[in-house]
């Protein structure tokens, strides 16, 4: 279970290696204060996103093809809608602060690849559990070093076409070489 | 009839916004797995720009139409549940069309039913706008997606294989490891500094254009 | 020459920006003099290139940034000589021109003027032509061969395999780590004279051009790392003399982890750094792709930077750098 945690925060990185949830990512970097909520929140929905995986997949295996991410987007919107009812209903100022974020989080693409990943790994129950907490850590890893690279890319020395934005989809881009040079092509 | 001019006009210049000035993932940061994981060959491209508009275009006007019915904070569950929906005749549809190009995406076609540039425009401007604004955005969005993806795969597939939609062969391009997703975000980069250019340009020559 | 006459006390100028690029310049150069007296001249044509590519770019660079034809600064000349040492000698030209132009025109341009860029470009044209042309730049020629390479032209030779290749598969190299000192095993062009690159090393420091901070811990952590997880079977002692002499381990540490733009500002927050970068590079020898991994290394290692100095500072509650 910790070596595949670990495995989602280096050489299986879906963020840089495969540039899932990277918008989202981005977003979450703009407000660094609520890294740490969001990330949070990530692990949360790629649990339940993990677990919806592995339940539906034997029940769906003869049905046709197309059903399977269906199925999967439609559970995260079930768990969206459970996450939210139940902090409205026992944390309401809590979800009033964040609720824009833990909707974004259930919606996240890096959210609903776990399920993708699980079956492309072979992972067990409990390594699927692992990559969920890992792949947390990772958006949480990955916020920290966005936010830095907007701060680079904020500079006024840059030429005016690559500041923000295009600056920090260059910096991404020469990271994610070094995420390569892990495994090469994953996803 | 004014006003039906006044409104075209306003069509398009949101179309415009989503094809250019706007695009969704050169300025919006938006949807840029497809582009950077799955944007390497202009088969992919094609495949994923015709779900692409195959899911926001109805996703979007249903939306649109009954978004403000459904409570705030139950809005992205309904987001989530509308495209699942429309995911099925999108696949299906896009597999008819170009037969084996679902099954060589894989996970990039699957996880096209919660793009992030699909769920913004669902969830915060469709319920928000009338039904020509959000059709004429849900097109533009597209476009911007497509032409993105598509002259990013173009590039990506001449360098790795000399020849775009299948006429190169495999290993006789410039070179190896632009199907990487290190490449999808240095030219998306590129291109976003382009675009940002041509705003500045914009800026400097008519503040009240941007 | 003129004296003048001073009181004291007798303070030695701090270096300068200019002054650290002449030194670390001077040190490279000193690295193409043995694979010249022992190949003929397609060292210098490469490093000739790979500069003038460099330098080419940097201007384009600078017309399109501020209309100037300028150029103020001979980091390009860093940049051209680093990335031809880290290719193979027997590479096609344009390698190393392909890979500058991406060094100055993606990593450093986009980021503004020199001391603006966040990634060492050299590690991130390396990495760059290692995703692209693998088989270019891990295909080496058998030193044991008698054979001058032409100046120019492509040419015909038999392949030799590296010691880093011959670790990565488990096995250990033919080669002594004596005979590894002088650079007459297979390998990168300006990276296998173990000697030359360690005097050059100690250029560096006592010329104050580089701290002494990442290198050593980068250099440290390789080690340990080394003597407690070897690759092969033998003793701990081997294992690292092995690894640190194989590959771009020990230029890596010496040309890329001191370059002191992307590294961190204080010296303790240098030392996490150069240690986060060797440990970078041990994992990548394990688990990566490549049979090299220093540039990658690099490259994560100067986006950990930033995140590493704002650690150091919360722990030593400052606010932010001391001087702005």
């Amino acid at each position: 279970m910790m070596f595949a945690a670990l495995l989602a925060v280096t050489a299986e990185n879906l963020l840089f290696s495969g540039g899932l949830g990277f918008s989202r990512a981005l977003r979450a970097a703009r407000r660094p204060a609520s890294a740490g909520v969001y990330a949070l929140f990530v692990t949360f929905f790629s649990l339940c996103s993990a677990l919806a995986g592995n339940w539906l997949a034997p029940r769906l295996s003869g049905s046709p093809w197309v059903l399977y991410p269906a199925a999967l987007t439609a559970a995260a919107g079930v768990f969206y809608l459970a996450a939210a009812g139940l902090l409205r209903a026992l944390a309401a100022g809590f979800y009033d602060r964040h609720a824009r974020i833990l909707a974004q989080a259930a919606a996240n693409t890096v959210v609903l690849a776990v399920p993708f990943v699980q079956r492309m790994l072979r992972f067990s129950l409990a390594e699927t559990v692992g990559y969920a907490l890992g792949t947390g850590a990772a958006f949480f890893l990955a916020v920290l070093v966005l936010e830095e690279a907007m701060r680079v890319c904020s500079n006024p020395d840059m030429p005016r076409a690559f500041l923000g934005l295009p600056g920090v989809l260059v910096y991404v881009g020469i990271l994610s070489m070094a995420f390569a040079g892990f495994f090469g092509k994953v996803f | 009839m004014d006003n039906g001019r006044v409104f075209l006009r306003g069509a398009g210049a949101i179309f415009r916004n989503g094809v250019l000035f706007r695009n969704p993932v050169l300025v919006g940061a938006l949807g840029l797995y497809p582009v950077a994981a799955a944007g390497f060959g202009m088969q992919n491209a094609a495949a994923l720009s015709i779900l692409f508009v195959f899911l926001a275009l109805p996703s979007q006007l249903l939306l649109c139409l009954v978004g403000m019915l459904i409570p705030k904070w139950a809005r992205p569950a309904a987001v989530l549940l509308v495209t699942a929906a429309f995911y099925l005749p999108a696949a299906r549809a896009v597999q008819r069309l170009l037969p084996g190009s679902m099954e060589s995406l894989g996970m990039a076609a699957a996880l096209m039913a919660c793009n992030s540039i699909l769920y913004s425009r669902a969830e915060e401007y469709a319920p928000e706008h009338i039904f020509l604004a959000v059709g004429a955005d849900a097109l533009g969005c597209s476009a911007g997606f497509a032409a993105v993806i598509c002259l990013v795969s173009a590039l990506r597939e001449f360098w790795l294989t000399g020849g775009v939609w299948s006429s190169g062969t495999p290993g006789s391009g410039i070179g190896a490891g632009l199907d990487l997703p290190f490449a999808g975000f240095l030219l998306a980069g590129l291109l976003a500094a382009l675009v940002q250019w041509i705003n500045i340009r914009r800026a400097d020559r008519d503040p009240r254009e941007v | 020459m003129n004296l003048r006459n001073a009181a004291p006390p007798f303070v030695r100028a701090e270096p300068t920006s200019a002054s650290m690029l002449r030194t670390v310049l001077f040190a490279l150069c000193a690295l193409l003099v043995i694979p010249t007296v022992r190949y003929g001249i397609r060292p210098l044509t490469m490093a000739g290139v790979s500069v003038l590519t460099c330098l080419v770019c940097e201007i384009l660079a600078n017309l399109l940034r501020t209309g100037g034809f300028s150029v103020t600064d001979p980091s390009f000349a860093v940049t051209g000589l680093v990335l031809a040492l880290l290719m193979p000698l027997n590479a096609p030209l344009w390698l190393p021109c392909a890979s500058g132009a991406f060094a100055v025109l993606v990593a450093k341009a986009p980021f503004g003027s020199f001391g603006r860029n966040p990634f060492n470009p050299a590690a991130a044209g390396a990495a760059f032509a290692a995703l692209c042309w693998p088989g270019l730049m891990f295909t080496y020629f058998d030193p044991s061969e008698p054979f001058r390479l032409p100046a120019f032209a492509d040419c015909t030779f038999r392949t030799g395999v590296s010691a880093a290749a011959t670790l990565k598969n488990g096995l250990k190299p033919d080669i002594l780590p004596l005979d590894m000192l002088w650079g007459e095993a297979a390998g990168p062009l300006g990276t296998g004279a173990a000697l030359v690159v360690g005097a050059c090393a100690l250029l560096l420091l006592f010329s104050r051009a580089a701290h002494w901070q990442a290198p050593v811990c980068f250099l440290a952590v390789c080690a340990l790392l080394a003597a407690l997880f070897p690759r092969i079977a033998c003793s701990p002692l081997t294992s690292v003399k092995y690894e640190l002499l194989s590959g771009s381990l020990l230029f890596g540490g010496v040309f890329l982890v001191s370059d002191p733009v992307p590294a961190p500002y204080t010296a303790s927050g240098k030392g996490i750094y150069g240690a986060f970068a060797g440990a970078a590079l041990m994992a990548f020898r394990h688990f990566g792709v490549c049979e090299q991994g220093a540039w990658f290394a690099v490259l994560l290692a100067n986006a950990a930077s930033p995140l590493i100095d704002r650690a150091v500072f919360r722990v030593r509650g400052w606010e932010e750098k001391p001087h702005g």
